[in-house]
């Protein structure tokens, strides 16, 4: 028998197809297909797929350095109320050694994706560390992370039904899993308890407020949900005010920013956009405002070519007084079948108080060149306030200093950085973190940022193979899924899910892997990163 | 990373480029995602490359970005086996149990090992055209050749 080699290339040389070049100059292949359209299905279910999505950001490194400086030195009142835990911490005294680690790694985390992408200025790299895995965090994925309770509180979800995720930890070395019975899904019509999720949590003067949804799987029903605690320890639950004359307890929440009289939580409500507005957290009124829906004359030019139109609410943030609303647009077949989405456009809202909206006009919003995944548009997938304007990032970059006129950004010095940024129906996370932006756009594989406000973008950490090559040889196939970061004004904080393969025989507690064979499990993570110039 | 001609029309250079860079591509795509998927990504991919030539031309690593749209093609692609049975005729020589352990290698440790071993590919070659890091070639090469060994019971796949 020929060697490995002939017998590959022997094998691959008989199925392997070639287009002719002067047929591809012709025209005569066929011709690119547009973005993916908006996944079908149960829709509230789309950050599921977003935070155990198998491709992306597999940043990380060594675990177990201990963490205890990202944190700023007054000690929260309620840190000492923190029971001890028994998952693995590293010792205290290796605080210490957390600099001379990160620049000892940093040739590992900041590799090159393509030649095409500007380099990375090696003085602006971030280099990160995996927080050891520990019990704590085993089955789960974190959404958000925030500030508050014993020193950070991080949410998410757990397990199979899913539970709603808390973790909390004071000094982001050591996590405790939080365990309420606010956290277990609806009981559903057998019995069985559907599922929940956290998606998003802010620390406000009185606690934190955290949101997601409870969903009752069996019926087909979710409902937009709220999390309230003092602490991070003690929480409780209630259901958002929902539209019943649109589509009855189908509502879902996937963000909350503290802005407008208080907070504003947005979502999903019905088909469309949802947004809530609070002074406490406690008592919510749901925007109507006409805006958050398509116009009269939008619908009727889709029905007069037999299609139908929607609004897609991405995502949401405060600055300068005002609120930012971004999203997107569709136009397509009525079916909303994979393949049906002929039209997209960015959308912008602005408000002041949460419930009434406006949303910017079309002409307001330049769009960039044409690139890779522009034929059937574009689209906006997340924004942020940088304290000099807003910028949002979708499939393109779009800057505004008033939230009322937005300007793309030359598209030949982000096309390749944002490739993935066609893949509607997914969030992105967008931050201005210690004067710098960052990026990450799922299902990408790179952490972007950026030191221009959003002109030029660099690699700041590249996931893939770190987490395999540095400490789990063996694992045969890994990824991570990075949600969001935030700086601690210390160190910056990113938190996901860390993806690994289990085998081909079932073990439990495990799904399917997104290949052709396999188990995986999903492990809640998080990474400490520092910028190297610090 | 390809060295565009710098003479002739963008026809001329295009053709070239295809020529010099295609086969290659359409390896990677049809290692990872089988041949179906791959034919109409590649397709696609130069389709697209030959429309911006203009800007193509002027990247560094064309070929590599060829790649990425061509990879960013294959999941509005209908799903297609990833490792069909070869064409009876002419047979070529291939052990029964080499296409069941390709099947269990991920799609870029079977591109990786497709295009290293069975087409004398170098590392830093096979990492221009992924957009991974040599060492990530390396290791998903060896992990493949591996689980190789392994299925097919022999010492020095």
């Amino acid at each position: 028998m020929p060697d490995l080699g002939i017998q590959l290339r022997w094998y691959y040389d008989s199925v392997v197809v070639l287009a002719n070049p002067a047929d591809v100059i012709a025209g005569r292949v066929r011709p690119p297909v547009g973005p993916e359209p908006e996944a079908a299905g149960r829709w509230w279910r789309r950050p599921v797929v977003v935070v155990v999505a198998a491709a992306a950001l597999t940043l990380v490194l060594i675990g177990g350095i201990a963490l205890l400086s990202i944190l700023p030195s007054e000690e929260p009142a309620v840190t000492t109320t923190m029971a001890p835990t028994t998952t693995a911490a590293p010792p205290p005294s290796t605080t210490t050694t957390l600099p001379g680690t990160t620049t000892a790694i940093s040739s590992t985390t900041t590799t090159s994706v393509a030649s095409t992408i500007p380099a990375m200025p090696a003085s602006l790299a971030t280099t990160w560390q995996r927080v050891q895995e520990q019990s704590a965090l085993e089955n789960g994925w974190i959404a958000a992370v925030t500030e508050g309770g014993p020193g950070l509180v991080a949410v998410g979800g757990t397990g199979r039904p899913i539970d709603a995720g808390v973790w909390v930890s004071s000094d982001g070395a050591a996590w405790e899993r939080i365990s309420s019975d606010a956290f277990r899904g609806t009981e559903q019509r057998d019995g069985t308890d559907g599922d929940q999720q956290i998606l998003d949590v802010v620390a406000t003067s009185s606690g934190l407020v955290a949101v997601g949804v409870d969903e009752m799987v069996q019926q087909e029903v979710g409902h937009a949900t709220v999390w309230l605690s003092p602490d991070g320890r003690t929480w409780s639950r209630l259901h958002l005010p929902h539209d019943d004359s649109v589509s009855p307890s189908n509502s879902a929440l996937f963000g909350v920013v503290v802005g407008g009289p208080g907070l504003v939580a947005w979502g999903e409500d019905g088909n469309g956009p949802g947004i809530w507005a609070s002074t406490d957290g406690r008592a919510w009124t749901l925007s109507t405002d006409p805006d958050l829906a398509p116009t009269g004359e939008e619908i009727t030019l889709a029905e007069q070519e037999g299609l139908c139109t929607g609004l897609n609410l991405m995502d949401v943030t405060a600055g300068n007084g005002l609120l930012v609303a971004v999203g997107y647009r569709t136009v397509g077949t009525c079916e909303g079948m994979p393949g049906d989405t002929l039209g997209l456009s960015p959308l912008v809202w602005v408000s002041e108080d949460g419930l009434a909206w406006d949303r910017i006009p079309q002409d307001a919003i330049t769009l960039p060149a044409p690139m890779p995944y522009s034929d059937w548009g574009f689209v906006m997938r997340g924004v942020t306030w940088t304290n000099t304007g807003f910028v949002a990032v979708g499939l393109g970059v779009w800057v505004s200093e008033d939230g009322r006129q937005w300007e793309a950004l030359d598209a030949t010095l982000y096309e390749s950085t944002f490739s993935s940024g066609w893949a509607i129906g997914e969030s992105a996370f967008v931050g201005d973190l210690d004067g710098r932006l960052m990026a990450a756009l799922p299902p990408g594989d790179v952490l972007w940022a950026s030191d221009d406000g959003g002109v030029g973008w660099y690699p700041s950490a590249e996931f893939d193979g770190g987490y395999l090559e540095v400490l789990e040889p063996s694992t045969p196939e890994a990824h991570a899924t990075l949600t969001e970061v935030i700086s601690t004004g210390q160190a910056l904080v990113a938190v996901g899910s860390a993806v690994q393969y289990l085998g081909t025989d079932d073990p439990g507690n495990a799904w399917p892997c997104n290949r052709a064979e396999g188990w995986c499990r999903s492990d809640a993570a998080i990474w400490i990163g520092q910028w190297n110039d610090d | 990373v390809t060295a565009l001609p710098r003479t002739g029309g963008p026809e001329e250079a295009f053709t070239a480029f295809m020529r010099e860079t295609q086969h290659r591509v359409a390896i990677a795509l049809t290692a990872a995602f089988g041949p179906d998927a791959a034919a109409e990504a590649t397709a696609d991919a130069f389709t697209y490359a030959w429309e911006h030539w203009d800007r193509v031309s002027q990247m560094e690593n064309p070929a590599g970005y060829v790649y990425r749209v061509g990879r960013s093609r294959v999941p509005h692609i209908r799903p297609s086996p990833v490792l069909p049975p070869p064409p009876s005729n002419p047979t070529p020589m291939i052990e029964p149990k080499l296409l069941p352990a390709l099947r269990r290698l991920s799609p870029r440790q079977r591109a990786a090992v497709v295009l290293t071993e069975g087409y004398g590919h170098t590392p830093q070659e096979v990492a221009d055209l992924l957009g991974i890091h040599p060492s990530s070639v390396r290791r998903h090469r060896d992990r493949a050749l591996r689980k190789l060994r392994v299925r097919l019971g022999v010492s020095d796949a």
